[in-house]
């Protein structure tokens, strides 16, 4: 991502003056993609609207902590620990089976389904929204990498930080997904 | 170049990452690797139909107006600005520091020799200060991209390598909290 527009930056120096209007066209600004962002990790799992809110509320009162760089690459990081937060508060849900001592549902399980889910069958033959459907299938962390990249057009330097991993990490992550979704989309790639 | 160096280099072309002198090696490559050219050709396809529009409703009136209710309490106008400490010495920043430095003595040093060698004044006068410093600035300028992308990709290097030493890697635990499936 290369930073700024500098109509953003102008916004958000109206913002820090106390004009509440330009901090309004930030949050239309970057909505597209941290909803969109937002609604595909938590999938199924809390409200998007409210991590969305969370997040900007987040922002705000720490904005003092913003380095001027990249605010979405910044909203990104805090929806990120958001979500992560609430995956981690759902965990004592998952309780060992009386009988076998193992757990009948795996964290993973609720954080991500396996094999293709109804969204994929119903989806049709728009590949734009196989390939939403099919981001389903993929581990969170894959799924995390190809949507910063794809809604946030994020830089891989900047994914490495948001998830705290190395930047040959990150990459390992989006190639990984890039094959997956493939392999999961081979039919309706051959069928066009 | 082997096809896993060539993918992560692939990927990082795609985000504008990669440094203009290995695009060579990259393209020599694919010239002669189906497999990664399949798998480009994957990355474009994906990135062509992919669209996340039709996810993002407009802002709800509740949820701005939540948030414009959070940024009128926080206004930063109205706080007391407090200093932000931020550690600046970390060994990347301080690596590029030690060459930024070098590189502006470098560029004074060489500005003065040349001053001197073209017999135009034997004294420092503000004009030949100005110059020196000027090209030394700009080396800078030209020398610190390049630095930064060359330590990044000094990182996947060393990922590689020890990705290498310490195979399989699949297994370490993600963020989510599973095993196998982060990487």
């Amino acid at each position: 991502m290369a930073g700024m527009q500098p109509i953003e930056r102008e916004w958000l120096e109206q913002y820090r003056r106390g004009d509440l209007e330009a901090l309004g066209k930030l949050v239309e600004q970057y909505r597209r993609p941290l909803y969109s962002f937002i609604l595909k990790m938590t999938e199924g799992r809390g409200d998007p609207e409210e991590v969305f809110q969370e997040t900007w509320i987040r922002a705000i009162r720490h904005l003092d902590r913003f380095d001027d760089q990249n605010l979405l690459g910044w909203l990104f990081r805090i929806a990120h620990n958001l979500v992560i937060d609430r995956a981690r508060k759902s965990k004592p849900e998952v309780q060992p089976s009386p009988r076998t001592g193992q757990t009948t549902t795996t964290w993973f399980d609720q954080v991500a389904a396996s094999g293709l889910g109804p969204a994929t069958v119903t989806a049709g033959r728009d590949l734009g929204k196989q390939i939403e459907a099919a981001l389903e299938n993929l581990p969170p962390e894959q799924r995390e990498v190809f949507l910063l990249r794809m809604d946030g057009d994020m830089s891989f330097k900047e994914i490495a930080k948001v998830q705290g991993v190395s930047i040959n990490t990150a990459l390992a992550r989006m190639h990984y997904a890039v094959r997956k979704l493939r392999n999961l989309l081979k039919d309706a790639y051959e069928g066009l | 170049m082997n096809c896993s160096k060539a993918r992560k280099w692939l990927l990082l072309d795609d985000a504008g990452e990669l440094p203009g002198d290995r695009r060579a090696r990259l393209d020599a490559h694919l010239r002669r690797c189906a497999e990664c050219r399949t798998f480009a050709a994957s990355l474009q396809d994906l990135r062509g139909q992919y669209s996340a529009d039709s996810a993002a409703p407009a802002t709800p009136a509740p949820t701005l107006s939540a948030i414009l209710a959070a940024a009128r309490d926080f206004a930063p106008a109205r706080r007391r600005a407090e200093p932000v400490r931020r550690l600046w010495w970390t060994p990347p920043r301080a690596l590029a520091a030690v060459a930024a430095l070098f590189l502006f003595f470098s560029a004074l040093a060489a500005g003065l020799w040349r001053q001197r060698m073209t017999g135009a004044a034997a004294t420092l006068t503000d004009a030949t200060i100005r110059e020196a410093v000027s090209t030394a600035v700009a080396a800078i300028e030209s020398e610190w991209s390049a630095i930064e992308s060359d330590l990044a990709m000094v990182r996947i290097e060393i990922g590689d390598w020890l990705d290498a030493a310490n195979e399989p890697t699949a297994e370490r635990p993600g963020a989510y909290g599973e095993k196998g499936a982060g990487t």
